[in-house]
């Protein structure tokens, strides 16, 4: 019926060692082997972290202070995780400090999204639905977009994320379903008829 | 993670996971088997497939990688130690320091403008000055806020923000890149602070203070 696409089995893999070896040279001083992370991780960094704040200088700052620390402190990585999971538990640090110092994205309101629901029953352009979802991601509390995009976008499995925000696994249980249950009473007709108290009662 | 699944909800909040691969075989197999013969999960899971492929979708590139990464390269060579590094920026503080000091560049700039129009007012009661019907009489406006906006907005973005702030452009912007403001109409403190907190509001302004006082207008 379904057939998972694991993009962990691509990333988990080949990347992982691939950024676990570069971690140990970035930890012996090698200054090309940070830049190879660096401009490996950039652009989900910057994703992720536009998730928590919508202002530019921010975003850049939390980018650098994490590939800062990951120079200072790539010997302390033990090995036990993923690296791409050691590497956003700094990002999400560093994003916290960003969003505490340029205030949160502007609040999106819930109705303004109903009522500009996108056409599923047409061909829906995927860039549409992308923007649609970014608008919707804006309604909900930054953890809980945060979480999402760990998920969706990144590939996290749940421990890992609890891993990367520093909290229980349950919470991070949590965050999703509450996530899900609203974004899917935005979007409705995403995956059929069914509004999610429906659903998973 | 591993136990097997058993329950609807169980397979429900199991989704995402298995969506985005974390899942264990094990779980994977538990939830096709319910999904079998569940409408609801398969609904979810139609759900779930779409929004993902939607959130996989290519984006627009956040920032310069090449320019970020000289930023970072001059601060590793400027600072071996994090504690060196955190003064640094606390130094910068982001624009934020930066923008305090151009905001004080700028209230000598205007204070300079003000007085100077203040000075120049006495030497027009003797000689004769032109004026254009068309030139607005900002100097009527006491500059109440200063604003610094960020570079992607646009002139239609900042017009707007200004019409629904009920605010006019008194001066600027100067070399700093700050804006003079003044209410729109004869307005008290109580305006103020909340087109203050309108420009606060708005992600494109990068920094928005008020003027203690106003750039008081001169005398006539």
């Amino acid at each position: 019926m379904f057939v998972p696409q694991s993009v962990r089995e691509a990333d988990s893999g080949r990347d992982d060692s691939r950024d676990r070896e570069l971690l140990k040279q970035v930890a012996a001083g090698e200054r090309r082997a940070l830049e190879r992370l660096y401009f490996s991780y950039h652009g989900r960094l910057g994703q992720f972290l536009s998730r928590l704040t919508g202002r530019r200088d921010a975003i850049d700052e939390a980018i650098n202070d994490t590939f800062w620390i990951v120079w200072q402190k790539a010997a302390q990585f033990r090995g036990d995780s993923r690296a791409s999971t050691w590497i956003m538990g700094i990002a999400w640090r560093c994003g916290l400090k960003a969003l505490r110092r340029s205030g949160p994205l502007p609040p999106e309101h819930a109705e303004s999204l109903i009522d500009a629901t996108p056409n599923l029953d047409t061909t829906l352009a995927a860039e549409e639905l992308r923007e649609w979802l970014d608008s919707g991601l804006r309604t909900l509390p930054y953890e809980q977009r945060a979480t999402m995009e760990l998920a969706y976008f990144l590939g996290h499995s749940c421990e890992e994320i609890a891993s990367i925000m520093e909290c229980p696994v349950n919470t991070v249980k949590a965050r999703m379903f509450q996530a899900r249950i609203k974004l899917r009473n935005l979007l409705p007709t995403l995956g059929g008829s069914k509004s999610q108290e429906e659903v998973h009662r | 993670m591993s136990t097997p699944i058993q329950s609807h909800r169980q397979v429900w909040e199991m989704l995402p996971w298995i969506v985005n691969g974390s899942a264990s075989e094990e779980e994977a197999q538990s939830a096709q088997e319910h999904l079998r013969s569940c409408a609801d999960c398969r609904d979810a899971w139609a759900f779930e497939q779409r929004m993902r492929e939607a959130l996989l979708q290519a984006r627009p590139t956040i920032g310069d990688a090449e320019q970020d990464w000289q930023r970072l390269s001059a601060r590793i060579d400027g600072g071996p130690t994090i504690a060196k590094s955190r003064r640094e920026t606390e130094q910068r503080s982001g624009p934020v320091r930066w923008l305090a000091a151009a905001v004080i560049v700028e209230a000598l700039a205007l204070g300079a403008i003000v007085t100077s129009s203040w000075v120049s007012r006495s030497e027009r009661e003797t000689v004769a000055t032109y004026r254009t019907l068309s030139q607005p009489d900002v100097e009527r406006a006491a500059a109440t806020i200063r604003v610094v906006l960020a570079p992607e907005m646009t002139l239609s973005q900042f017009r707007g923000l200004l019409e629904s702030a009920h605010l006019q452009v008194v001066a600027g912007p100067g070399e700093s890149g700050v804006w003079a403001l003044a209410p729109a109409q004869d307005a008290g403190s109580a305006a103020t602070e909340a087109a203050l907190r309108q420009l606060r509001d708005s992600p494109q302004v990068r920094f928005a203070e008020p003027i203690n006082g106003g750039a008081q207008a001169p005398p006539r």
